[in-house]
C-alpha cells in the first residue's frame, strides 16, 4: 500500500532528515512509526502525501509511483490518503459537520450523498451529538476525533497519523489508538507516527523505528 | 474530465461568496465604492463624448453651398432643373461669369481694371440655400458629393471648417477618455488584486486544509475568482448609477442652455447597452485582478 525504496530527504537548508529508508506496508496492516523527536517521522509522512519531495529513492502509494508526481495530480493522490495531524488542523469558523463535509466537497461529492456519509462517520468516531457544535467548544480528544472523521469520510485506503495523541492525556490516547486499530480491522492500512512507545506493546502491533533518519532494526 | 468543476459546485461557491461579502458589509462597501469611483471616471468621459458627438451631428453649418460650373459651355439649364428637384434645396441663385468677375474686382478693390482681361477666367456658379433642418454635416457632405458627380459641375464648396474642428476636438476628447480608461483599468485590477491578496492571507489555514484533503487548485481558486468578479460587477453597477445620476442632475441645465441657442438638445441617458458594457468591463477586470494574484499566492500556501 505504501512502499519506500531507499528514500532519502535532504532539506534545502542542509539537514538530512531521511537516509536510504526502505519499508513496505502491506494492505490492511497497521504499523507504528516510532523514534525520538527529529528522527524523521513527520518527514516520512510528508513524502507519502507529496507535501515534500524525496531527494533520492522511489515511493509508491497504492501501486502508483509518486516519486515525481506532477503538481496537478497531487490532489488526487491526497484523496486516497486520510491524514491526521497532531494539531488536527480543524477550521474554527465551521461546525463539526462542515469540517468533515469539506473533505467530500473538495472531491465534488453531491450534497445528498455527503449528508449520509458524514452522519455515518461521525457516529463511528463517537461524535453523534456534536454535529452542530464548533470545534472550539470541544475537548482536545473530541477535536482529534473530528480530524479523524474528516480523514476517514472519503474512505481512503491508507490512513496516516502524525502524533495524533500528542495533545491528549494517557486515557484519551489509548481510546484514540483503539479507534485506529478498529479501522485497521475494517480493512484500512494504517501508519501512526508516535514517540509513545507503550502503544505498540499495548496493542501488540509492529513498529518501524527511525533513528536519525534511518530505519533501526 | 475530472479537472472540471461541476455547475453545482459553481452555484455553491457563488452562494458562499455572496454570504461572505454580505457578512462584512463595511469592507465590501469600501472596496466597491473605491472601484465605482474609479470606473465612473472613464464612464463619464464616454457619456460626455457621446453626447458631444451627437451634438456635433446636429450642429448647423451655414446653410449655403456653391456649385461651380465648367467654364466652356456649361449645361446650366440641366443643372438648374436637377437642383429644382432636390428637396433639401430651398433657394437657387445663378451667378454668371460676368457677375463673378464684377464681384471679384469689387472684393479686390481693383475697380475696372479686371475688365481689361482678354478672357474672363471665372466660371459661372449656383448659390444654393438648404432647408434649416437639412444642414447636418453628414447630410451636407453626402449632398456635395452627389452634386460633384453631376455633368457640368466641377466643384461644390461650403464652409465646413468649424464643424470639422468641433468634431476633431471631440475626437481628441475621446482619445483622452481611452487613456483615462486604460489607467483606471489598471487601478481597478490592482485594487482587486490587493483585496484578494488580503483575502487569501486571511484564509491561509482554510486553503492549507483544503489542499491537504485533496482540493485542486481550481477548487481553491474559485471562491476568490468569484469574489473579484462580484466586486467588479457591483462596482460597475454603482459607477453606472453615479453617471446616470450625474446626467439627470445636469440635463435640465443643458436643455435650458440649448434652448437659449434655439436648439432642442438634451443630454442622453447612457441606456442599457452601456450598462451591459460596463458590467462586462467591471466583471472582467475583477476576475482578471483576482486571477493575477490568486495563482501565485495559492502556490505559496502548502500544508505543513
Ligand atoms: N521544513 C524543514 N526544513 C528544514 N529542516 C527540516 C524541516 N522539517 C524537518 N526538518 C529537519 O529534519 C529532521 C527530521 O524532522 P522531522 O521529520 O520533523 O522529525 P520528527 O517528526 O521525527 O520529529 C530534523 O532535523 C528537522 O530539524
Ligand atoms: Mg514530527
Amino acid at each position: 500500500m505504501l512502499e519506500l525504496d531507499r528514500v532519502s530527504k535532504r532539506y534545502p537548508q542542509g539537514q538530512t532528515a531521511l537516509q536510504a529508508v526502505s519499508l513496505e506496508l502491506t494492505p490492511r496492516s497497521m504499523h507504528f512509526l516510532t523514534g525520538h523527536s527529529g528522527a524523521g517521522k513527520s518527514t516520512l509522512l510528508k513524502l507519502a502525501t507529496a507535501i515534500e519531495r524525496p531527494s533520492g529513492g522511489r515511493i509508491r502509494v497504492g501501486g502508483d509511483d509518486i516519486t515525481r508526481i506532477p503538481r496537478r495530480r497531487i490532489p488526487f493522490l491526497r484523496r486516497t490518503i486520510g491524514t491526521v495531524f497532531q494539531d488536527h488542523k480543524l477550521l474554527f469558523d465551521r461546525t463539526v459537520y462542515e469540517n468533515v463535509a469539506l473533505a467530500l466537497q473538495v472531491c465534488n461529492f453531491p450534497r445528498a450523498k455527503i449528508h449520509g456519509r458524514v452522519q455515518a462517520v461521525l457516529g463511528r468516531v463517537g461524535l453523534d451529538g456534536h454535529r452542530h457544535k464548533y470545534p472550539i467548544t470541544l475537548s482536545g480528544g473530541e477535536q482529534q476525533r473530528v480530524a479523524i472523521a474528516r480523514a476517514l469520510v472519503n474512505k481512503p485506503d491508507l490512513l496516516l497519523a502524525d502524533e495524533p495523541t500528542g495533545n491528549v492525556d494517557k486515557e484519551l490516547a489509548d481510546e484514540l489508538m483503539d479507534l485506529f486499530h478498529e479501522f485497521q480491522q475494517f480493512g484500512m492500512t494504517v501508519l501512526v507516527a508516535t514517540h509513545d512507545l507503550t502503544q505498540p506493546q499495548r496493542l501488540g502491533l509492529p513498529q518501524i523505528q527511525l533513528h536519525r533518519g534511518q530505519v533501526a532494526s | 474530465m475530472r479537472f472540471l468543476i461541476p455547475l453545482r459546485q459553481h452555484r455553491e461557491v457563488l452562494a458562499e461568496v455572496l454570504a461572505r461579502l454580505a457578512g462584512s458589509p463595511a469592507a465590501t462597501a469600501m472596496t466597491v465604492l473605491v472601484l465605482a469611483a474609479a470606473l465612473a471616471l472613464p464612464a463619464a468621459f464616454w457619456v460626455i463624448t457621446d453626447n458631444l458627438e451627437r451634438l456635433g451631428q446636429r450642429l448647423e453649418a451655414p446653410g449655403t453651398m456653391t456649385l461651380f460650373l465648367e467654364r466652356d459651355d456649361p449645361p446650366q439649364e440641366a443643372v438648374k432643373s436637377r437642383l429644382d428637384r432636390q428637396r433639401d434645396v430651398t433657394g437657387i441663385t445663378y451667378v454668371s461669369p460676368e457677375e463673378a468677375l464684377e464681384e471679384a474686382s469689387r472684393l479686390l478693390g481693383l475697380g475696372e481694371s479686371l475688365e481689361g482681361l482678354p478672357e474672363n477666367p471665372l466660371p459661372g456658379s449656383f448659390e444654393i440655400t438648404l432647408a434649416p433642418d437639412r444642414r447636418q454635416p453628414a447630410r451636407m457632405a453626402a449632398l456635395a458629393e452627389t452634386m460633384e458627380g453631376w455633368p457640368g459641375v466641377t466643384q461644390v464648396q461650403y464652409d465646413r471648417r468649424w464643424v470639422e474642428r468641433f468634431q476633431a476636438a471631440v475626437g481628441v476628447l475621446r482619445q483622452v477618455g481611452v487613456v483615462v480608461g486604460a489607467l483606471v483599468g489598471a487601478v481597478v485590477v490592482l485594487v482587486i488584486a490587493n483585496t484578494i491578496r488580503l483575502a487569501v492571507a486571511g484564509r491561509r489555514r482554510e486553503i492549507e486544509v483544503i489542499k491537504m484533503i485533496g482540493g485542486t487548485d481550481a477548487f481553491v481558486r474559485l471562491p476568490f475568482l468569484y469574489m473579484g468578479l462580484i466586486q467588479g460587477l457591483l462596482a460597475a453597477l454603482v459607477a453606472t448609477g453615479l453617471v446616470a445620476a450625474g446626467v439627470t442632475f445636469l440635463s435640465s441645465g443643458v436643455a435650458e442652455l440649448a434652448a437659449q441657442y434655439g436648439a432642442g438638445f438634451g443630454l442622453r441617458d447612457p441606456g442599457f447597452d452601456y450598462l451591459g458594457v460596463m458590467l462586462a468591463i467591471g466583471g472582467g477586470l475583477g476576475w482578471l485582478g483576482s486571477r493575477l494574484v490568486v495563482g501565485r499566492h495559492l502556490r505559496a500556501v502548502e500544508p505543513e
